[in-house]
């Protein structure tokens, strides 16, 4: 079973958007079974709606689509209140956390009580990664050290640098935090990915397309390709995500 | 016939950077890539002296290789020598800088000499271009204005932010070109070859780091007509680098 570990759903406020029934038809096309959703930056500002909209795709698309609830620290005791809701109420899987457009150091103690909301309640977290200042693999790996209990999906592995110079820092992230997982959305290196799976395991990396902003058809080769074994394949397509998110 | 406009060979163990050509060739022949375009991760001058001959010698082992020279502006006319050297007596066919390795703003006078140089041998320069300093599309349009006859290419067509940046550039300038090595976007290729022609994209793959499938159905997903795949495949680079062979 392939399962896409990061999707950006609903109408995004930066001119990219995918609806259900879009993402549906693409995952289709590329056989891919369930997908891992959360709200692209509304053009309303309003993730608390954003959040009801993915849930409601979540029960009409039961079983391939579960949805992360998306929340800015930013906003205190209200981004706690959301998770509440959008966790208790309304089922959604985990937290998904995107310090470029919420603007916050994901380091940044402002984090944390979004961090304990996950660790009380058990609740896995995505962190968009390897924005420049924001999200480097460091400044994510500080922040999983700071919670070993909780499991932390760091997106595009962490590195969305081209010259490579990221690539030892987001491998060091993963040597330091056993509580990290990576995405491998824009991941360039084929070597980084097969030295992940051979050195940390399988468990560590996640299939994830990165939609609408990457290509789902692109992304999935980037697994379906890889020089990895058959079981670390079905790992990373599809077993990680089941065992982290479902 | 299908050219790799962007891949290297070096063993850099600092970086733990062990690529040499023995790595690259069963990549390129697990995918059909008939020739690719080598450069090292060392600069020159710089901490590796021999840099220009192991690439030479690579490519006389592996005539599949096409070499490009990499280079440090910072050292000014011992840069310029040994650009020299590695077109007028080793035959190398381009340029290749990376202007974050070296930290020196592309449109200094150090680099616009090389590029004015460049012109002069009629060979390209391949920039790294991308998301950092140093290496912006806007950063590289400035040397470029300053040397607009010299055929300048955008590796990984300005990253995964500044694809617009490079695609303006390209459109400002018909000496500019764009590989399409590791950057993510399809969808991009198909924007450049729309607005400018198949003629000014290459494919790159930036080998051995990279998965030689995903680099390559990346040009095939990007939606192009046969001629323009194969101008994209290998008929550009061919063009510019003159291979006749590969050219017809």
């Amino acid at each position: 079973m392939i399962i896409d570990g990061h999707v950006h759903m609903g109408v995004g406020l930066y001119g990219r958007s995918v609806t259900a029934e879009t993402a549906i038809s693409r995952m289709d096309a590329s056989g891919i079974e369930a997908c891992i959703a959360f709200p692209a930056k509304p053009r309303t500002y309003s993730l608390a709606e954003a959040n009801s909209n993915v849930a409601a795709a979540q029960l009409k698309y039961a079983g391939r689509i579960f949805g992360l609830a998306r929340v800015d620290p930013w906003q205190g005791d209200a981004a706690i209140v959301e998770l509440e809701r959008a966790c208790d109420e309304l089922s959604l899987k985990g937290i998904a956390l995107d310090p470029s457009e919420e603007n916050f150091q994901i380091n940044s103690r402002l984090v944390d009580p979004i961090i304990q909301f996950a660790l009380e309640m058990d609740l896995p977290v995505v962190v968009e990664g390897g924005y420049p200042h924001v999200s480097h693999p460091l400044q994510i790996a500080d922040l999983a050290a700071r919670f070993p209990d909780v499991t932390f999906v760091m997106t595009h592995g962490g590195e969305l640098d081209l010259s490579g110079f990221t690539r030892r820092d987001a491998h060091t992230a993963m040597c330091l935090c056993p509580n990290l997982v990576m995405g491998t959305s824009g991941l360039c290196s084929h070597e980084r990915l097969v030295s992940t799976v051979d050195q940390l395991g399988a468990e560590r990396v996640m299939f994830e397309s990165h939609l609408p902003v990457m290509d789902e058809r692109l992304e999935l080769l980037r697994v379906t390709k890889a020089a990895i074994s058959d079981a670390a394949r079905e790992l990373a397509l599809g077993g990680n995500a089941r065992r982290v998110f479902l | 016939m299908i050219i790799d406009a962007h891949a290297h060979i070096d063993e850099v163990p600092a970086l733990d950077w062990i690529d040499p050509p023995e790595k690259l060739m069963p990549l390129l022949d697990i995918a059909g890539i008939d020739m690719a375009v080598v450069s090292t991760y060392a600069n020159m001058p710089g901490f590796n002296d021999g840099a220009m001959e192991y690439v030479y010698d690579a490519c006389l082992r592996y005539p599949r290789l096409i070499p490009y020279i990499r280079l440090d502006p910072w050292y000014g006319d011992r840069a310029l020598d040994v650009m020299r050297t590695a077109v007028e007596q080793y035959g190398f066919k381009g340029v290749k800088l990376h202007p974050v390795h070296y930290t020196l703003h592309p449109y200094g006078e150090q680099t616009v000499s090389i590029l004015k140089l460049a012109h002069e041998y009629d060979i390209p320069v391949l920039f790294h271009c991308s998301d950092e300093e140093m290496s912006l599309p806007l950063q590289i349009a400035l040397a470029v204005k300053q040397s607009p006859e010299t055929i300048v290419i955008c590796a990984h067509m300005g990253g995964f932010f500044h694809n617009e940046d490079v695609v303006r550039l390209m459109c400002e300038n018909e000496n500019v070109f764009v590989d399409t090595s590791e950057f993510p976007y399809p969808a991009y290729i198909k924007k450049a070859v729309n607005l400018v022609g198949a003629e000014r994209v290459l494919f790159g793959t930036d080998l051995p780091t990279t998965n030689v499938f995903v680099e390559m159905e990346k040009v095939r997903l990007a939606g192009l007509t046969d001629s323009e795949e194969q101008a994209v495949f290998g008929g550009n680079i061919a063009r510019i680098l003159k291979l006749k062979e590969a050219a017809r």
